[in-house]
């Protein structure tokens, strides 16, 4: 039910602008507006080799699509996070390393294809994050995930 | 009077050159590449073969000299083949952004396109 201007109006005394801004939306209009404030995500598989951060060609068929996308008119309010992940095998700092450096790498590239540079953010997880806890060594780990995060979260 | 002038003129002149120079060096770190910012942070020169990570000499001291630049006990960071008990600590500790609750769309396993990626990411 909308409420009537000087109720509205009232309201907006009582409880300051914040209470007036949400009693002129309908509850459809307040839904719209929180679904789009929700940032989201999705899980990539960029492969790279042994100990390396250097993007390889056959990655570039998961990467190509990516750019596309973040350049999309859709997401263009959007900041990006982008992970990188291993699974446990061999050291943890050495995988820190490796995910900071190999998610560095995908946000380069994803810059040289004309997604804003200031709107992506790269951050290694290594093992800290597994999508498979209770084998936390499998292929599965190994993974990119990217978030799109909506301007001011 | 007037070699007051003189004296706040250079003054000025200064002040001009030293604003310039502190507003040079921010933009072309903003212009760096992710990888070069990473390494300079490690105290890495950024050569092309460890920018590129094509060079698996440059590669690994760039791998080493990061390990170390971690605020992580070496206890921490030797530990091998299981993720440690206090991650969300570590995590902390390292300044990690985390996403708890977020949806989140598995694309795994198989190239998707970038309608798919679109489609997965932007609001409904």
């Amino acid at each position: 039910m909308r409420s009537s201007p000087a109720e509205a109006s009232r309201r907006a005394v009582l409880f300051g602008a914040p209470a007036f801004l949400a009693a002129c939306q309908t509850p459809n209009e307040q839904a719209e507006r929180i679904a789009q404030m929700t940032a989201r995500g999705v899980i990539l598989t960029v492969n790279f080799d042994l100990n390396s951060y250097a993007i390889r060609d056959d990655a570039r068929a998961v990467l190509e699509p990516l750019a596309e996308a973040l350049r999309d008119p859709a997401l263009e309010r959007f900041s990006f996070d982008v992970n990188g992940h291993t699974d446990s095998t061999g050291r943890l700092g050495r995988n820190m390393a490796l995910s900071e450096l190999r998610a560095a790498a995908v946000v380069d590239f994803l810059a040289a294809r004309g997604v804003p540079r200031n709107r992506m953010r790269a951050q290694g997880f290594g093992p800290l994050q597994p999508l498979t806890p209770a084998t936390p060594r499998a292929a599965a780990n190994r993974r990119v995930e990217v978030f799109a995060v909506p301007p001011g979260s | 009077m007037r070699r007051d002038r003189i004296a706040l003129g250079t003054l000025a002149i200064a002040l001009v050159v030293a604003g310039a120079d502190g507003r040079a060096q921010p933009a072309a770190q903003a212009g760096e590449s992710a990888v070069a910012a990473v390494l300079r942070r490690a105290g890495i020169a950024p050569t092309e073969g460890a920018l590129a990570g094509t060079d698996p000499k440059a590669r690994a001291a760039a791998l080493d000299a990061l390990e170390r630049s971690y605020p992580l006990p070496r206890s921490v960071l030797d530990r091998e083949n299981s993720p440690p008990p206090d991650r969300e600590a570590i995590m902390d500790r390292l300044g990690l952004v985390r996403r708890p609750g977020v949806p989140v769309t598995d694309l795994s396993g198989a190239p998707p396109t970038a309608r798919q990626i679109t489609d997965a990411l932007k609001p409904r």
